[in-house]
């Protein structure tokens, strides 16, 4: 002990020497103590605490270690007599476990109990000393936790029997409306006149814009489910690599791109890909009436966290309705102006969060958007 | 149901779903292929074609198989035409409604042919059920059993 601090020293010196600073550890501590003779199991000293974590009163209970064997529970008894022969045998065995026991209102206390065998200088276990610590706010803690966890792992069962019913049960009488749109198109194209067939054309392009906002939605479902599985991505090639594809729905269209550097990041590449190419289709999208388009992609590196924007100059939203752009199936725009489902935003919001991100945008009507993403940098 | 005499059955079709079914009757008679075809509705009267006292196995090119299906379910078809010897290599396109993954892996591990989803888009769906006619009835050589 001569390497240890001073005041170590002196209070080891000190619970040798006076009786009042044991009792003032064992009363002050959380811990009930217990110290047993194994020369004479029947006899154990038990602290005042050991008995009031149980709802008893110490004064009424005898020093005998008959007084809690039938108050534990007696598949716990059998799981600390098992740790106890064999931390006899061998004092490397740790006798340390989580037990049962009966409160004296009826109700179940957990604790854990430790303990160390006293050898006399033959090595033959003549006392016992141990510690019960109350963890039940822990366990009740614990077992809530596991039955929250089964709760969410239902509904996310129900959520996917859903899905699947969606995407099945929902297809078919599409698939039939446009079919029979079609042959009656076909069969009796003769006796339809130009306003006939014009109905019938909107009856078709409203069942395959159905069809995509059912698709939109399983895929929103679906990609909010999924694990994120993280690796190094590079920013600057994924968001290429993404304007490339948003570009592609209006090849004929010049845009121009301007891409500064990127800071890397650790995430998830298809999912981020995937937030890359909302945000750069709605950009390719409102820029449209622009007889010069301009998409403008920065990234900035701040701390642990790193930050991506989308500016263009189409034509914007008005900054009132802002906070609705980021839900599913709302739209800023008419459909007769500009295409879609409302779902490409929601879903970027939900990528960038399930990365403990966070993204915003700001507008001005008429003069464009900005849409900035905010990442922590992540480790490798 | 829809089996005439004048020629052997090549194609069974199993669909419960009676417009998809007209549909890709439709689409198959554009082929001239529609009166090769047997039709059923469920999982059960397919296999009861497929092993009753029939024996049109034999005649077979392809089946089309829906996954939801009453009664038997269609991934429970393709598993027991592929414990039967008889059937084990007779070619199963699985044409669904619905891509789901685990679906999909399941057909796949069970040895399906083919796996596709219905297209609502009718042009599409004719276009995909026509081509599966022709490629496994016309063109497609079986193996010799």
């Amino acid at each position: 002990m001569s390497g240890d601090h001073y005041l170590k020293r002196e209070l080891y010196a000190l619970v040798r020497d006076d009786p009042t600073i044991f009792d003032f550890l064992q009363s002050g501590s959380l811990d009930g103590m217990w110290y047993w003779d194994l020369e004479n199991t029947d006899d154990e000293w038990m602290s005042r605490r050991f008995w009031e974590t149980f709802g008893h009163d110490p004064d009424s209970k005898k020093h005998l270690s008959s007084e809690w064997q039938d108050m534990i529970h007696p598949e716990d008894l059998q799981v600390a007599l098992e740790n106890f022969n064999k931390h006899l045998e061998d004092p490397d065995h740790p006798y340390d476990q989580h037990v049962r026991y009966k409160h004296r209102n009826g109700s179940t206390v957990w604790v854990r109990c430790r303990g160390i065998a006293i050898r006399d200088e033959r090595g033959k276990p003549t006392r016992m000393l141990g510690a019960h610590t109350d963890i039940t706010a822990l366990k009740v803690a614990e077992q809530e936790a596991r039955k929250l966890a089964a709760e969410l792992a239902a509904a996310n069962e129900e959520l996917e029997a859903f899905s699947y019913s969606v995407s099945h049960d929902l297809r078919a009488p599409l698939r039939a409306i446009d079919g029979f749109s079609k042959a009656l198109e076909e069969d009796y194209g003769d006796s339809i006149d130009d306003e006939g067939r014009r109905l019938l054309g909107v009856i078709r392009k409203n069942s395959e814009k159905m069809d995509r906002l059912i698709n939109d939605l399983l895929a929103f479902a679906k990609l909010s489910r999924r694990a994120v599985v993280p690796r190094v991505v590079d920013m600057a090639k994924l968001a290429r690599a993404s304007f490339e594809q948003a570009k592609e729905a209006e090849a004929e269209r010049h845009v121009e791109l301007s891409l500064g550097p990127l800071p890397g990041v650790v995430g998830d590449p298809a999912l981020l890909h995937q937030v890359w190419v909302n945000l750069l289709s709605n950009a390719v999208k409102y820029t449209r009436p622009r007889s010069r388009a301009l998409i403008e992609i920065q990234g900035t590196k701040r701390g642990s966290e790193a930050t991506f924007s989308v500016r263009d100059n189409g034509v914007g939203f008005d900054m009132e309705y802002a906070d609705n752009l980021f839900g599913v199936f709302q739209r800023l725009h008419k459909e007769r102006e500009f295409e879609g489902t409302g779902v490409g935003l929601a879903l970027a919001r939900r990528i960038v969060e399930r990365h403990g991100g966070r993204i915003r945008a700001t507008s001005k009507l008429g003069e464009g958007s900005t849409f900035e993403f905010v990442l922590p940098i992540g480790k490798p | 149901m829809n089996t005439t005499d004048a020629h052997p059955i090549e194609i069974l079709m199993v669909e419960d779903n009676p417009e998809d079914a007209e549909l890709a009757i439709r689409a198959l008679r554009k082929r001239k292929l529609a009166n090769r075809l047997h039709h059923v509705e469920d999982g059960a009267a397919a296999l009861n074609f497929l092993f009753g006292s029939h024996g049109t196995q034999h005649t077979l090119r392809v089946v089309l198989l829906d996954l939801k299906l009453p009664k038997v379910g269609g991934l429970e078809v393709l598993r027991r035409l592929r414990a039967n010897p008889q059937t084990k290599t007779l070619p199963v396109v699985v044409l669904t409604s619905s891509k789901e993954d685990r679906d999909l892996a399941e057909a796949y591990t069970l040895g399906v042919n083919s796996y596709i989803v219905k297209p609502v888009d009718f042009n599409k769906f004719a276009e995909v059920v026509g081509q599966l006619g022709l490629y496994w009835v016309l063109w497609n050589e079986p193996p010799k059993l």
